[in-house]
């Protein structure tokens, strides 16, 4: 009798470690991670580089909390910060899309990773989609008046941005 | 019935162990320093056709503005200059050289001609007291694009090509 309950919780202990493990990937696996198209565009007027460091030092000035970016291919940035989650402070990395709508910078939150568990926005409260969209505002509010955004392209190094002069 | 308790209890404890070490992990400090690469902080590239449109937007006085070699931005300016009771159309080509000092921009005026003929140094001096007010903007400019990112910057690099120049920078601590 004793032996069959030490087989069966070594058994259930290997089980319930396999199909955690198959979830784990599964969600993984369901995070989407669409590459954004970049076509070739003629120079533009004026065309600002802004590195991984350099962006991160803007986020955290504007989070006023230490945040981390990580640019990718494709208008990809992942912001790793530290999000408040029912009490707790953990270090969350936000999976961003990066995209230009006219004169305007769009981003949006594909996936929010906490250690090795990722999560596809379907899964997110809709507050954490509203905190996605902040660095396309933010972005889109560093572009000056008198010029229009005609351009928008990362890569493993950062983040381009190319403005026309709107004057005569 | 041991295998079914055992297939619940282990799927429950493996479950709380995982979550139990994501949030351990979780706890890893931030910081804004990314990993130091050979590429620049920022970069500002500004196309010559822009650029003289932009000074020509500036002034009543028509103007051509055309990027060197060497760090040299040339300025064509069709003006009058009043002589022998008479208005004289004459053409007049500064030239300014482009050094970066640590976080600010330095112009100077290199040379000076007037219709092909070079100035003495006494009149490029008279000519060019509008030069710390052009050093003012330029790095006003430089100033307000540090205070947009949230971070001071050193200029590491400057250069002009065939029809833009280029500055680049790394963040200052």
């Amino acid at each position: 009798m004793k032996q069959a309950l030490y087989l069966g919780l070594l058994i259930g202990v290997a089980a319930g470690l396999l199909v955690v493990v198959l979830f784990l990937l599964w969600l993984q696996a369901s995070a989407p991670r669409p590459a954004l198209p970049q076509p070739a565009a003629p120079a533009a007027d004026v065309t600002l580089f802004l590195s991984e460091l350099a962006l991160s030092r803007a986020a955290t000035g504007v989070l006023g909390q230490p945040a981390q970016i990580e640019a990718g291919p494709g208008g990809r940035l992942q912001i790793s910060t530290r999000l408040e989650i029912d009490g707790l402070e953990p270090v969350v990395h936000l999976g961003l899309a990066l995209d230009r709508q006219e004169n305007r910078v769009v981003s949006r939150l594909l996936w929010a990773r906490v250690a090795f568990i990722t999560l596809p926005v379907g899964w997110l409260p809709a507050a954490m989609g509203e905190l996605g969209r902040l660095p396309g505002e933010a972005l889109t509010r560093q572009i000056p008046p008198q010029f229009a955004l005609a351009g928008l392209a990362t890569d493993e190094n950062g983040l381009t941005l190319q403005l026309n002069w709107q004057g005569p | 019935m041991g295998c079914a308790t055992g297939l619940v209890i282990g799927m429950f404890g493996c479950g709380l162990l995982l979550v139990l070490l994501a949030f351990i992990s979780a706890s890893q400090p931030v910081t804004a320093e990314a990993p130091q690469t050979g590429h620049p902080d920022l970069r500002l590239t500004v196309q010559e056709e822009f650029f003289s449109r932009f000074v020509q937007s500036a002034t009543a006085e028509t103007i051509q503005v055309d990027i060197l070699p060497g760090n040299r931005i040339s300025v064509t300016m069709n003006t009058t200059v009043s002589a022998f009771g008479q208005s004289l159309p004459v053409e007049v080509v500064p030239v300014f050289g482009l050094q970066a000092a640590g976080q600010a921009l330095e112009v100077r005026l290199v040379d000076m001609q007037v219709n092909g003929v070079t100035l003495t140094p006494e009149l490029e001096e008279a000519i060019a007291q509008n030069l710390p007010d052009i050093n003012q903007r330029a790095n006003q400019m430089l100033q307000n694009l540090s205070a947009a990112l949230g971070m001071p910057f050193v200029i590491t690099g400057l250069g002009t090509g065939e029809s833009e120049f280029w500055l680049e920078g790394r963040g200052a601590p």
